[in-house]
């Protein structure tokens, strides 16, 4: 049977709302095989998304416009990550809609 | 009015002297560096009597320059054959600048190596050197106890303490700080500058502020007005106003490792399966359960304050909260994903004196060798413990990471210019690569805080994987960081500086207000650039050539999981970074 759904992580302040919300570690959200982007993912699961800055799919930076499609593994990423990387790994210009990272056939 | 202090171990004699001129705009990483450039023979034995151990306070210490506290301490490095600067928080570079000394220079060596001695400078302006060898071994805890007897009660003091490693001469030894509350939990840890301190034979510095006002500034309300404006603009930022203070560094944790560059077991894989229990959230979820402190500055001054305490399981004081870089080595490059064991031996490297990375990177590497297991955090810490004792084995490892995998064969030893990788893998994330292969340092995270640089270059981000801009890029951060060392700063306070204009020109604002001599942003760029020109020509005539600036072959060529990643800057980009010295050396007249 094909995979339905993504694994999901949060990390920093979105963490904590895992845990007040007594979710796992690790989320299985189950999503449309046509996929379904970063934005509408967060959305549906009633998360801040003006917190998030940018997200990983398959461990690697993606704007929070990016596909995400069944059997891809997520991260969601908040506001606030200190350290080289937020901008080396592309996390600054991810949340804002730049053109840092192209997007995956989604507008 | 800012003095240099002389100690000459040799004949325990303490001069003072005016500041040269040349080096009035200098303070912090610029001043050791200069002095270090200036008085040490490059081609010294950094354990004779040639070396010098300067101590110097950022330019702005002292001040009410938020986050500008912060210590640099500068010698030829034991580890990496090449100049040092290592940076601490902790009490002590506020209150040397209180009693305005600009930089305190320790030169010589004394007579008989097993003598002990304690340098104290009391707020009145006087200053002795005690004999201390009923401090001998003692390690840094328990000599913050044995300073603290000799104190009046009421007294306000800083201590720069020497644990066993440092008496030992071992090349991971670092020097501790002490904090707020006098733990002595801050260190000037890369580069065995505790080496330096014990060939000294100087086991503690005392340092009381009590009573002293703060360093007076040129135009005290433009001071205080550019200072309102920093403040807000580091207390309101995501990073330095939310995300640091509540998580502390290690909130990276989880992040680096989803990117695939989290180190894992000697850097043989990029993510780590035991991440969660040693992630910044996981750290702060303990911390709070167990009561402990979760926001304070490491010096008093620091308005993001991103330290915290470690409790053990009985709530009592373990360790300042490791920060994400000892998590990692102590954590992950060793395959050890439990934040008490973490904890553990975080402060057992405390204790003896050794830089929490260098140990770490170490251990990951002995573990490497087969003869203690990955994950096996007992035995990792009997081998602090046996460095802490001196043992036969203990020499070794305390010798760092490269003289362990020397000694046991290890094929895999990542380390550049003798001193060990940080935290981050440079093969997934090729801009840090840059920094760790040129930095004036070896492989140092901090010394080009590759963090904001976009913004510094023209906006826009790298490519993580691509090469293109990345040598430009830490080149401006090597630049920036080494001003921000200059001053005092922390490097965190690069966040709000460069995403919001007006905390960058309060900078420049400060510095004004401060000496009373003009100041803008180029001219600070300059500070960092003739920082980094001292350091770089220094190396040269230690021997570093450009070979000395390249990452260890295996980053070449084994790939990285999960992204199949080398690292593959070019030569030609690397030897690019140091461009601007031949110009800046002939400005300082010194080409
Ligand atoms: S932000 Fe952290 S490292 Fe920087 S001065 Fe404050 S406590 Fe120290």
């Amino acid at each position: 049977m094909a995979e339905s759904t993504i694994t999901l992580r949060l990390f920093g302040a979105l963490h904590a709302l895992r845990r007040e919300r007594g979710l796992p570690t690790v989320l299985k959200v189950d999503v449309p095989e046509s996929g379904i982007t970063g934005i509408e993912l967060a959305e549906s699961l009633e998360l801040p998304v003006e917190q998030i800055e940018g997200l990983f799919c398959n461990h690697t930076v993606r704007p929070l416009r990016w596909m995400l499609r069944p059997g891809d593994h997520v991260a969601f990423v908040p506001l606030g990550t200190p350290g080289p990387h937020r901008f080396f790994l592309g996390l600054y210009g991810a949340g804002r809609g730049s053109d840092v990272n192209s997007t995956n056939g989604t507008s | 009015m800012r003095d240099i202090v002389r100690l000459d171990m040799a004949t325990g004699q303490v001069t003072r002297e005016p500041l040269p001129e040349k080096w009035a705009r200098y303070g912090g990483r610029a001043l050791t560096s200069a002095i270090v450039f200036s008085e040490v023979p490059a081609d010294t034995d950094p354990l004779g009597p040639g070396n010098k151990l300067v101590f110097a306070p950022g330019l702005l210490a002292g001040t009410p320059a938020p986050n500008g506290g912060r210590l640099s301490v500068g010698a030829k490095s034991p580890l990496t054959g090449g100049i040092k600067e290592s940076n601490s928080g902790g009490q002590a570079a506020n209150a040397l600048a209180k009693l305005g000394i600009a930089a305190l220079i320790v030169e010589g060596k004394p007579a008989d190596p097993g003598a002990r001695w304690a340098l104290v400078l009391e707020a009145d302006g006087s200053i002795r050197l005690e004999r201390a060898d009923e401090w001998a071994g003692l390690e840094n805890y328990a000599l913050a106890d044995a300073v603290k007897a000799t104190r009046p009660a009421d007294d306000r003091y800083a201590t720069i303490t020497n644990g066993p490693a440092g008496e030992m001469l071992m090349k991971s030894a670092g020097i501790a700080v002490s904090d707020p509350h006098g733990y002595p939990n801050r260190f000037a840890g890369r580069g065995g500058l505790g080496a330096v301190m014990g060939s000294k034979g100087l086991k503690a510095i005392i340092v009381s502020d009590k009573g002293l006002k703060m360093v007076e500034s040129a135009d005290k309300q433009a001071m205080m007005a550019a200072v309102r404006t920093f403040a807000n603009a580091l207390t309101t930022h995501a990073v330095s106003g939310t995300a640091l203070p509540t998580y502390g560094t290690n909130v990276l944790a989880n992040i680096i490792n989803e990117a695939g560059g989290y180190p894992t077991r000697n850097f043989s894989e990029g993510r780590f399966e035991g991440v969660e229990g040693i992630s910044g959230e996981t750290m702060r979820e303990i911390t709070v359960q167990r009561g402990g402190n979760v926001k304070h500055g490491c010096h008093t001054g620091c308005v993001i304050q991103c330290s915290r305490y470690y409790m053990d399981k009985d709530g009592h004081y373990k360790t300042k909260g490791p920060e994400y870089e000892s998590v990692w080595s102590l954590g992950a490059d060793c395959g050890i994903g439990d934040m008490d064991a973490v904890a553990e031996l975080d402060r057992k490297c405390g204790e003896v004196g050794i830089d929490t990375i260098e140990a770490g990177v170490m251990l990951g590497v002995y573990m490497d060798s087969g003869e203690i297991a990955f994950g096996d955090a007992r035995a990792a810490l009997d081998a602090l413990d046996q460095i802490g004792r001196g043992t036969e084995l203990g020499r070794i490892l305390g010798d760092g990471a490269e003289a362990t995998g020397i000694a046991f064969g290890v094929k895999n030893i990542p380390v550049v210019k003798h001193q060990g990788l940080p935290a981050y893998d440079p093969r997934p994330i090729q801009g840090i690569g840059v920094t760790y292969a040129t930095s004036t340092m070896g492989a140092d995270h901090t010394a080009g805080y590759t963090i904001t640089s976009n913004v510094l270059a023209v906006g826009g981000t790298v490519d993580p994987f691509g090469t293109e801009g990345q040598a430009a890029l830490s080149q401006g951060l090597q630049i920036a960081t080494a001003m921000l060392d200059t001053l005092g700063f922390c490097i965190f306070v690069a966040f709000p500086v460069l995403d919001i204009p007006e905390a960058f020109g309060a900078i420049p604002e400060m510095v004004a207000a401060h000496t009373g001599q003009a100041s803008d942003v180029d001219a600070l760029m300059d500070l960092g650039k003739e920082t980094l020109t001292y350091e770089r020509l220094f190396n040269e005539r230690a021997g570093f050539t450009p070979a000395d600036d390249r990452l260890p072959k295996f980053f070449y060529e084994e790939p990285l999981s999960p992204h199949g990643a080398v690292f593959s800057v070019s030569d030609a980009d690397l030897d690019s970074v140091h461009a601007f010295v031949p110009e800046t050396a002939q400005r300082l007249g010194i080409a």
